[in-house]
């Protein structure tokens, strides 16, 4: 195992800009520009240099004040959280480059350093999450997450962001409570808070003190849970994914939920590992609840007429997705999850950013006035018709290579029931983003006839983004030498 | 009973009960449980020769888990900067005037305060200066300078100008700024991030200027809790008057 | 198991505190009480760790400065470092509630969910 200090590298400078930039912007507001995307493209070299590492190298672990598991912190990078980097760092960037331009619009003037400072916050602590090899680590980033998700919705400051983000704020901190609950529970009964030490000592303890352990892994998975928006504990997820800022809804859609399952993900591999998992119900339980989610997603948001709306319930249904990999625990099915992190980072930010434009130009949120706007604004459409064709999983976009892994790992795991899941779910998607796309390019006009493409900074992002939904779906194989499939 | 009342009760008997299992399970109340291990006896053993800090908690947090300490004045950072976010702009409602607060206008308590004030901020920064010695550190010494800063502004009826706040927003900036780099001064010596022995001197455990990197760390906390705690304090009680303000008009 | 529960009657008084945080949240309407609610859930957690790092006969974590006594024993410093971690993050998301319940405030003059759900379907 190769040892490298890249690994904490990009979540410091991530959060040094994270901190200077609000001051920065109060004395040279020209500079933010620089800045923003300086640190963006700093932590996307420095994960895809992780990366090539772990691909060719294997793992990357670094201790963090020198001081080796189990007293001091260790950070690993394994291929899933390389993968995990890769999509915060290379989905983040785009959505940073359009932030510049539509948070000046959406956002009120003196805000905007701040709003910037909480964002970069946001994305070191999705790396630092991702990445952490020690239980309460991970609840410390994870923390820092949710509260800087909390803030940039409720940095709008209307209404409805500030009381979705109180909402998103109080079922996150009872998910917090949880998760500091379990962490105690298991400190308790193993001794150790490095999840590979804690590991070690799992086996043992769950003879000894088998509620403590059932308990302690209930608490972490529903906190986690809450946080990740599985299925009946999404309640808060719509309305903040809605009434947030443009920029933000992509970045809490396509990426911060799934910063939480990155956390269980380790905390099922390294600190229970397959022999304990199939002694705990705990596999059944999540994968009821990911059927139950991509199918409940996917009927709530064919019912919306909000744009936002909708694709904020359609994170709900792909979140039941990378769960449903999660729970079937075979190795391409846990491939097609890792894929399907990366795959709706890609879509559903691309979705998110077209949607704004749309939003912007058209000044409408009603999914049915959207009428004759792919003649009048055809970067932005085809960004979204492309992503909402991969969204369904039509060949050969990347939505498809990851539904394809999914399903191939149901019939690994010998359940071939959630096969037919995804193809319904397929079929249910395909009912909501078809109307939208139908009547874009096939309708006459509507009433927005002075709708035109925004500046190039806010159509190039969720092109570029599209164009990713595309070259993945064609080679995924480069991934596949990240995750050695 | 309502049926918010019967789902309360249905989930509490649940969680309650869950809960009681797990205590009856848990190891025995006080005795030497599967915690006393190898990462016990070294917290325990070999924190003052490794760190140079005589409390033992200290050299936990500030040391073998520094990394975990930067997050957390991450997030008290990220909830400052939020709060004064949401607070800063909006419409308003005109119902919502009538519970803003009034000046304090006891002149024995100002009296009393404005000698009791001074004290309480030299007994912040001992608890701040003597953190890897005794009980305390910067959080508990920055919360007593923030408690002292609270009452004064009650006193003296202080409202923050546009420079204030400013100032602020960079005492605690730059603060966090200062650990990552006290941080990065590691990584720059040769050795791993936050790293202390080998980076800064260790000095003779129990004297005052010891412990390294501790003390560095525990200053910048200490300024920056300080700091957090005044401007919510003012952004919570300012942010309610000044809107008043608005309804009046 | 009475036996145990007995022997364990610390952490229950953690779980009583607990069931009460979570009573609270989820029965009051007003969103400070909700925050009060929350607030004492977290205590219940820190109460339940801190407990945990108990050893009869155990003294505060201040070592000597010189080489270790003989015989003596300490608590578990590492709950005690954990929970100050958890601590600040309580009062940081307290602090950020507050703010956000003040904004509302401003918007509905109310302070009360149900209040505020109803004003919100009206206005919808």
């Amino acid at each position: 195992m190769t040892s490298s200090a890249w690994t904490v590298l990009p979540v410091g400078v991530l959060l040094g800009s994270g901190y200077a930039i609000p001051l920065v912007y109060r004395r040279y507001p020209h500079w933010l520009g620089t800045m923003v995307l300086g640190a963006g493209s700093a932590a996307l070299g420095m994960a895809g240099y992780l990366a090539y590492l772990v691909a060719t190298a294997g793992p990357v672990q670094y201790f963090l004040g020198g001081w080796g598991p189990p007293w001091g912190i260790e950070v690993l990078v394994d291929r899933w959280s390389a993968l995990g980097l890769l999509t915060v760092t290379g989905v983040g960037l785009p959505v940073l480059l359009y932030a510049l331009y539509s948070a000046r619009d959406e956002l009120e003037t003196p805000l905007v350093g701040k709003y910037f400072g909480l964002v970069l916050i946001l994305m070191a602590a999705m790396m630092g999450t991702v990445m952490a090899a020690d239980v309460f680590n991970l609840f410390v980033f994870v923390e820092v997450l949710s509260l800087a998700a909390c803030a940039i919705v409720a940095i709008k400051g209307d209404r409805i962001a500030t009381e979705a983000s109180l909402r998103y704020l109080i079922l996150g901190s009872i998910g917090s409570g949880t998760i500091l609950l379990g962490i105690a529970l298991l400190y308790m009964v193993t001794g150790h808070l490095n999840m590979a030490f804690a590991g070690t000592q799992m086996a043992a303890a769950l003879l000894e003190h088998p509620q403590v352990v059932y308990a302690g892994l209930g608490f972490l998975v529903l906190g986690l849970s809450i946080k990740a928006a599985l299925f009946p504990l999404h309640v808060w997820l719509p309305d903040a994914h809605a009434s947030a800022p443009t920029a933000s809804s992509a970045l809490l859609s396509g990426l911060v939920v799934k910063a939480y399952i990155f956390g269980l993900w380790r905390i099922f591999a390294i600190m229970f590992g397959e022999g304990l998992l199939e002694a705990v119900p705990i596999r059944a339980l999540l994968l009821a609840m990911a059927t139950l989610g991509i199918l409940a997603g996917s009927i709530l948001a064919i019912g919306q007429t909000d744009l936002k709306l909708m694709l904020a319930y359609s994170t709900v249904a792909n979140v039941g997705y990378v769960f449903l990999g999660l729970g079937l625990g075979s190795e391409r099915a846990m491939l097609g999850a890792a894929l399907h992190i990366l795959n709706h980072g890609l879509m559903k930010a691309s979705l998110f950013l077209a949607a704004g434009n749309l939003l912007h130009a058209t000044e409408t949120r009603h999914v049915r006035r959207l009428g004759g706007v792919g003649a009048r604004m055809p970067w932005t459409m085809g960004a979204f018709t492309v992503a909402a064709m991969s969204m369904v999983g039509i060949p050969p976009l990347n939505g498809f290579v990851s539904k394809l892994y999914l399903a191939l790992g149901a019939l690994d795991a010998g359940s071939p029931f959630y096969v037919m899941v995804i193809l319904v779910a397929s079929l249910l998607t395909g009912l909501y983003y078809a109307p939208i796309i139908i009547a874009a390019y096939f309708e006459p006009e509507g009433p927005h006839r002075r709708a035109h493409e925004p500046v190039w900074a806010c159509t190039l992002p969720p092109v570029l983004l599209a164009l990713g939904c595309v070259l993945l779906g064609l080679y995924p194989a480069a991934l596949m030498a990240i995750l050695g499939g | 009973m309502s049926r918010r009342d019967l789902v309360a009760v249905l989930t509490l008997v649940v969680v309650g009960g869950i809960m009681v299992l797990v205590v009856a399970d848990m190891p025995a109340f006080g005795s030497l449980g599967p915690q006393y291990n190898v990462m016990y006896e070294k917290f325990t053993g070999r924190v003052v020769q490794e760190t140079g800090a005589v409390n033992a908690v200290t050299g936990i947090i500030l040391d073998y888990r520094a990394y975990d300490t930067l997050g957390e004045t991450t997030v008290l950072l990220v909830a400052i900067m939020g709060t004064m976010a949401a607070l800063g702009a909006g419409a308003v409602h005109p119902a919502a005037g009538a519970a803003a607060g009034r000046p304090l206008d006891s002149r024995i308590l100002a009296l009393v305060l404005r000698v009791v004030i001074p004290f309480t901020q030299l007994f912040g920064l001992f608890v701040i200066f003597n953190g890897h010695l005794s009980p305390g550190g910067g959080f508990a010494g920055g919360t007593i300078i923030g408690a002292s800063l609270i009452l004064g502004a009650l006193v003296s009826n202080y409202r923050p100008g546009r420079r204030a706040e400013v100032r602020s927003e960079i005492v605690e900036s730059a603060s966090v700024g200062w650990y990552l780099l006290v941080g990065f001064a590691g990584l720059l010596a040769g050795k791993a991030f936050l790293s202390n022995a080998g980076v800064f001197p260790l000095g003779t455990p129990g004297m005052p200027f010891s412990g390294g990197m501790i003390l560095l760390v525990s200053m910048a906390v200490g300024a920056k809790v300080a700091s957090t705690m005044q401007t919510l304090f003012l952004g919570l009680v300012h942010g309610g008057i000044r809107h008043e303000r608005e309804a009046e008009r | 198991m009475i036996g145990r529960l007995l022997q364990n009657f610390h952490y229950l008084v953690a779980v009583l505190l607990f069931v009460i945080g979570f009573h609270t949240m989820l029965t009051h309407a007003n969103l400070i009480k909700k925050i009060m609610g929350m607030n004492i859930m977290d205590t219940a957690v820190f109460l339940l760790f801190i407990a945990g790092g108990y050893v009869e006969g155990g003294r505060a974590p201040i070592l000597p400065p010189g080489p270790p006594v003989a015989g003596v024993r300490y608590v578990n410093p590492v709950p005690a470092a954990l929970i100050l971690t958890g601590i600040v993050i309580a009062v940081s998301i307290t602090a950020f509630a507050l703010g956000l319940i003040i904004k509302l405030y401003r918007f509905y003059g109310t302070l009360d969910a149900d209040e505020i759900a109803a004003l919100r379907s009206r206005a919808a």
